[in-house]
């Protein structure tokens, strides 16, 4: 009982102690004013430095200080460190400071968390990670964190992106430092006008250095790009290295897709079943084609997707024979696994890395290294490509959705990587086309047929509908998507259509108790009312920096005919409106014929990348829109 | 005793169940639910809790699930993960095994059967608490029935895990079979299973209490919109250990407590009650504060606000403490429990007499009043009574004023502990909150020039939402916000009153100004005004023509907008919507909507009041309300007629 007692008043001491000894380093009011404008957290300085070994082995070091201001800035001082079998974390540790920059204590085994399997989706992984939480609550208060980690992932090297986060948190000084063995060369590139490398020797090695210092906060713009597209950071990558046995070379994109074909290797044999099997589905067809899309059906039934994070960073493949096994993959493993049932008829086809998401930049193509997230896999044909898209059971053959459309792949051909582009969908692949039949009543009732097709990226967004196949979620769905309120909704038909470029069509009747109310003796309907346009861009703060990126190229072609009630004189009746500029067009058109309002709407708009001063215009664009849509036609009853 | 020592030591052995029929196989669809994407053809469970070897007390969970996949988005039901609890010494450990799986296919008018492989089940460390062990099962596709079993060994017998008969797919046969020695005591709570059961009974034979249930056709459990916890609803059977005797014990253990004792074990308890204490840390603070005030509201006030700016909460719900309140106090962080028990301490400290208040909180789900059971609670309150006034405390939310709890904590009623005075408190929504919007639109000389100004003010609730976004977004982009909402008002300026104020007391206000070109049109010597322009109700909150559970709405609301124009000279009003007044039934809450003609009809006046009264509404009431919101939507789009002189 005494040693204790005697022990926690040591423990005391020894707390008490290095408050008063600690060099004031890290006071707040080191920060520059203008860096603390608008911020939620300063990160005072971030050193991360490189120490590549030799090829097969490299160490990574990490010193950060954040200084958080406010609660918003809390998760700002949260810190996570991912790692897997092939890495291994040490010597984490982390300091506390109040706002003058005295040591409050120090961080405690305890509270680091080591948190592993982490998703439920992904069954198999290895991926663990460590995070810590520094909570205060007298703000502004500072943490200071610094760790090793020996690597041995060794395609991936460090990509430096200082000010990534600087709509919230401001930078006071970073930094990105490797140093490289004589004999290995680094790869990197310097982009937006980051400072030039500074390089030196220490001994035989060279040291890579780059730094940044003082980046205030930028807001956030609306449709800006990503930052690795407008803001200053460092690419860098391995040329020779070897990772888990394997030995490979990024220096050029013809290497880069040697080394998948490396891993790949001797994988793809499928036990006789499977051979037989896809041997006697392509008997009866006569075209390349029809072979190819019988093999992708077999995949689409006798396989479903699963995420798989396991060694060599999760850049192998499950053997083709294990997936004919299980009937399950993540997208390397489905990719391989078809392109193995391919070549069994003959049919070659090409591992295709790909970087894919939905509203993401393209990889950087003058650059060789490992950019990607995702396979799929392409079918060379005398006449267009073929693309699969290997982890879906539903995707139409062939398509290519706005995850993985008009972007840089990198193919696995026999002779290495060749970069090519996937095909992009234009305007015409992405559209509705919407037809109503409604008839209105003069208690503002009415009765509505409505027929419309989703094509392209409006057919992703719709055919979840039919694959569930559930009558509430498919009714909720439709009336959220027309506009509906809550009417009664009857004859739903929903139909998909798998032709190259897919659509779904739907078709239902709508029966609505109040379309619009009377107000007195007047109705007041809006003509475009299911088709409204309500995505008008928020302006953001002014003046606009950032250039305009816009995703998909989409149209719209409507048609509405209205049965009108019988009314005394049409005291309203909107204009016709059409413009044009160079976001897309705009057109919309009444006719009116006796007791029948026709309306016609034509709406197509552009992607691509727009100036920042062309902001201004884009939102006028959909403000004309948006108030055309909600022009409204008065009826005196 | 040799039957005893062959149970507690057997593996027990799973029952036969009928084989998988061709026809089942074959099925497309699930008759009684068509929108399921999967049914429970059978889901069977066995717990056991028996001696081992070491004459301590297990607890063994025998597991069947066969499934029936009818749809792809059903696939992820294949895989299968368990969390399997280890303390901290990481010596008790629950365990899994005897992990099987399979799947039955229909191929070529045979059926096929795929076994998992016991190489695919992998176990791994997932954090501190808990390993988790998943696997998949192989060759999934529609139409497949899959099954797995497993067994669970866990060294925590006295709290044996749910058995729930209930799944968001529909099920058509649980079961479940639970054995105890009868020195081992369980209460068994079964919640919303009232004439469900098909099979109900409990028997003892050879020292061992075994019960059996039995449910059919069990409906899948959809969520709704407001739902505090959907598993207050779902059917399930609870266990608890309520009593034992063990060897060298003279009497039983009663671990059923009544309220008395409930109170009194967590009063004592150091990591609960038995952790208030003084500060010394706080001496100088309590001293100054009380020289300061000396109204005990007024020094009482004081102690919660230095609290609450000067610690943050770590987003912890825990019934018990982790750390003394000393480290809290160090560290400036901690669980609500324990940002309030520092709470506690401190105005003790000040001379206040201060108490803790257990509750559950709303996503912990609701307590059971007629079992007094530690574990249905989660959470823990300060409470103060000032001048014969109960209040309630909570110091986790800056934004929070004197008397105002997290919206998490409106769940009736909390325990409030206090020596042999104990009792059930109230916990009391406040009177009011919601948002009053006043709009004021003025014609100038032109009639295409249209001067707007618009006030949102936030009462309860809703001013706490207020402040939180303003915080937590920042100004610019609150600000942002309401341009968007209001994106028609031309070149709208933003301001913000009684944010800055650290008092929480001070009505926050946003004023929104500006030129409203679009909100109206100009038409032949006509002007048609919307009656509500911005933030009326245009939409149907209530879709669904049915409802299954009640409508928690949390706390009662109340929702005003008041919308003035003031007409150009040369225009009279022709069309003005007519005034309606709508009561759910026994006052409950109201649509009052009026308008009104002043200066001889140059200044209208459209009045929208919504109150709803209550934080809970009945299933019964759901259509009631649906027909309120009916009149709210249609009333909220109608127009004003204007035609010139």
């Amino acid at each position: 009982m005494l040693t204790t007692r005697l022990l926690k008043v040591f423990l005391l001491l020894c707390f008490v102690y290095p408050i008063t000894a600690q060099t004031v380093v890290w006071n707040v009011q080191g920060i520059p004013e203008k860096l603390k404008e608008k911020a939620h957290a300063v990160i005072r300085t971030d050193e991360n430095v490189l120490l590549v070994k030799n090829e097969g082995f490299l160490t990574r070091k990490k010193h950060t200080v954040i200084t958080i201001l406010d609660e918003e800035g809390l998760k700002y001082g949260h810190l996570y460190i991912d790692y897997n079998k092939l890495s291994k974390v040490t010597d984490l540790e982390g300091v506390l400071y109040d706002a003058a920059g005295n040591k409050l204590r120090k961080l405690k085994k305890e509270e680091i968390n080591d948190i592993g399997n982490v998703s439920e989706t992904n069954l198999f992984d290895d991926y663990r990670y460590k995070s810590v939480q520094f909570n205060y609550a007298n703000f502004p208060f500072t943490v200071e964190y610094s760790y090793e980690v020996s690597d041995k992932r060794m395609a991936f090297y460090e990509s430096w992106f200082p000010g990534d986060d600087t709509d919230d948190v401001s930078v006071q000084a970073s930094s990105l430092q490797i140093e490289m063995p004589a004999n290995m060369q680094l790869r990197y590139k310097e982009i937006n006008g980051v400072a030039s490398v500074e390089k030196s020797q220490n001994g035989a090695n060279t040291v890579y250095k780059w730094k940044v210092s003082n980046l205030p906060i930028k807001a956030h713009e609306p449709y800006a790009p990503a930052w690795s597209e407008r803001g200053p950071g460092v690419w860098t990558a391995p040329a020779t290295f070897e990772m888990d046995g394997y030995k490979g070379d990024f220096s050029t994109w013809q290497k880069v897709g040697e080394f998948d074909n490396l891993l790949n290797k001797g994988r793809e044999t499928l036990p006789p079943r499977v051979v037989n099997e896809i041997q006697t589905l392509v008997k009866g067809e006569t075209t390349q084609e029809a072979k190819v899309k019988k093999v992708y059906e077999y995949l689409q039934q006798h396989t479903r997707y699963i995420s798989i994070q396991l060694g060599i960073g999760g850049l192998q493949p499950f053997e083709a024979s294990l997936v004919a096994e299980k009937g399950y993959g993540d997208c390397k493993a489905l990719s391989f696994f078809t392109k193995a049932m391919l070549k069994t008829i003959g049919v070659e086809s090409h591992y295709a890395s790909i970087k894919a998401g939905e509203a993401t930049a393209d990889i950087l193509t003058d650059f060789p290294a490992q950019q990607f997230n995702h396979v799929i896999l392409c079918v060379p044909m005398p006449k267009d490509t073929i693309w699969l898209e290997c982890t879906s059971q539903t995707n139409p053959f062939g398509y290519l959705s706005n995850f993985t459309a008009n972007r840089h792949t990198l193919l696995a051909t026999p002779s290495g990587g060749v970069l090519v582009k996937t095909p992009a969908l234009s305007a015409k692949d992405n559209q509705v086309s919407r037809k109503v039949k409604m008839e209105l009543g003069a208690d503002g009732s009415a009765k509505a047929k409505i027929d419309a097709h989703f094509k392209g990226i409006f057919y992703d967004d719709m055919i979840g509908l039919i694959h569930e196949n559930n009558q509430e979620k498919t009714t909720i769905s439709l009336l959220k998507n027309f506009y509906l309120g809550n009417a009664q909704l009857s004859k739903i038909a929903l139909q998909e259509n798998r032709d190259k470029i897919p659509s779904v069509q739907v078709a239902f009747d709508a029966d609505l108790k109040k379309l619009t109310s009377p107000s007195g003796s007047r109705l007041f309907v809006t003509p475009d009312i299911f088709f409204k346009e309500d995505g008008v861009p928020s302006s953001g703060s002014e003046p606009r920096t950032m250039d305009v990126e816009l995703f998909n190229n989409i149209s719209y072609n409507d048609e509405i005919e209205i049965q009108l009630p019988t009314y005394q004189a049409v005291e309203a009746l909107p204009t016709d409106v059409s413009f044009t500029s160079k976001f897309g067009t705009f057109q919309v058109k009444y006719q009116l014929q006796g007791n029948k309002l026709l309306l016609t709407r034509k709406f197509t708009r552009n992607n691509g990348k727009y100036k920042a001063n062309d902001f201004a215009e884009l939102i006028d664009f959909y403000k004309k829109i948006s108030k055309a849509d909600r022009a409204q036609m008065v009826l005196k009853l | 005793m040799l039957s005893m020592a062959f149970i507690a030591n057997a593996q027990q052995e799973l029952p036969k169940f009928p084989d998988v029929k061709v026809e089942d196989l074959k099925k497309k669809e699930y008759v009684k639910d068509s929108s399921a994407e999967a049914y429970i053809m059978m889901n069977y469970g066995n717990g056991w809790v028996y001696k081992n070897s070491e004459g301590g007390y297990e607890i063994a969970y025998q597991y069947f699930t066969r499934i029936k996949v009818l749809k792809k988005s059903a696939f992820e039901r294949a895989t299968k993960t368990l969390f399997l609890y280890k303390d901290d010494t990481q010596q008790n450990i629950e365990t899994v095994e005897n992990v099987k799986g399979r799947t039955y296919n229909f191929i070529n008018d045979g059926i096929t059967i795929e076994e998992l492989d016991p190489k695919d089940v992998f176990k791994g460390k997932y954090d501190k608490s808990y390993d988790k062990v998943s696997f998949t099962l192989p060759k999934v596709k529609e139409g497949s029935i899959i099954e797995y079993s497993y067994v669970v060994r866990s060294p925590y017998p006295f709290k044996p895990k749910d058995w729930y008969f209930q799944y968001n797919i529909p099920c058509e046969r649980s079961e479940y079979t639970f054995s105890s020695p009868t020195n081992l005591a369980y209460r068994i709570l079964m919640q919303a299973c009232e004439g469900k059961l098909s099979f109900d009974k409990c028997a003892t034979a050879d020292e061992y209490r075994t019960c059996q249930w039995l449910m059919l056709n069990v409906p899948a459990l959809n969520r709704e919109k407001y739902v505090a916890n959907l598993d207050d609803y779902t059917r399930k059977i609870h266990f608890e250990l309520a009593e034992y005797i063990v060897d060298g014990m003279s009497k039983p253990k009663n671990l059923s407590i009544d309220w008395p004792a409930f109170d009194k074990q967590l009063l004592i308890d150091e990591d609960l009650g038995g952790r208030i204490g003084k500060i010394s840390a706080f001496d100088a603070t309590a001293q100054s504060l009380k020289t300061q005030k000396t109204d005990t509201l007024e020094l009482a006030k004081e102690v919660y606000k230095y609290v609450q700016s000067n610690f943050t909460w770590d987003g912890n719900k825990y019934l018990f403490t982790q750390n003394t309140l000393k480290e809290i106090f160090n560290r400036k962080t901690g669980s609500g429990t324990e940002l309030n028990l520092l709470l506690i301490s401190l105005l003790r400290q000040v001379g206040i007499e201060a108490n803790p208040v257990v509750i559950s909180t709303r996503e912990h789900g609701r307590i059971w009043k007629d079992y007094p059971m530690i574990s249905r609670f989660n959470y823990t309150l300060a409470h103060v009574n000032i001048k014969g006034k109960d209040v309630l405390l909570d110091v986790t939310d800056k934004n929070l004023r004197w008397g105002l709890l997290p919206s998490f904590c409106m769940v009736g009623e909390g325990r409030l502990l206090i020596s042999n005075k104990s009792q059930w408190l109230p916990i009391r929504t406040p009177e009011k909150s919601g948002e009053m919007i006043n709009m004021e639109f003025t014609f100038g000389e032109k009639e295409s020039e249209l001067e707007s100004q618009i006030t949102y003010a936030g009462v309860g609730y809703q001013a706490i939402d207020y402040r939180t976004e303003y915080n937590t977004l920042g100004k610019e982009k609150f600000a942002e916000k309401f341009r968007k909402k209001l994106s028609t008002i031309d070149k709208a300026l933003v301001e913000f009153e009684g944010f800055s104020s650290t008092d929480t007391d001070v009505q926050p206000v946003i004023a929104v100004t500006g030129k409203n070109p679009e909100g109206y049109s100009v038409v032949n010597g006509k002007i048609y005004l919307k009656t509500i322009p911005y933030d009326g109700t245009t939409e149907h909150p209530f879709v669904s023509a049915e409802r299954a559970f009640p409508i928690d709405f949390t706390y009662p609301t109340e929702e005003t907008i008041t919308c003035k124009y003031t007409i150009p000279d040369n225009y009279a009003v022709v069309e003005l919507p007519k005034a309606i007044r709508v009561t759910l039934p026994e006052d409950g809450g109201r649509f009052n909507f009026s308008v009104a003609q002043y200066q001889g009809g140059k200044v209208i006046i459209v009045t929208s009041q919504i109150q709803l009264k209550k934080s809970i509404y009945g299933v019964d009431e759901y259509q009631a309300i649906r027909t309120v919101y009916d009149h709210i939507v249609a009333k909220h789009n109608e127009m004003i007629v204007l035609q010139k002189k």
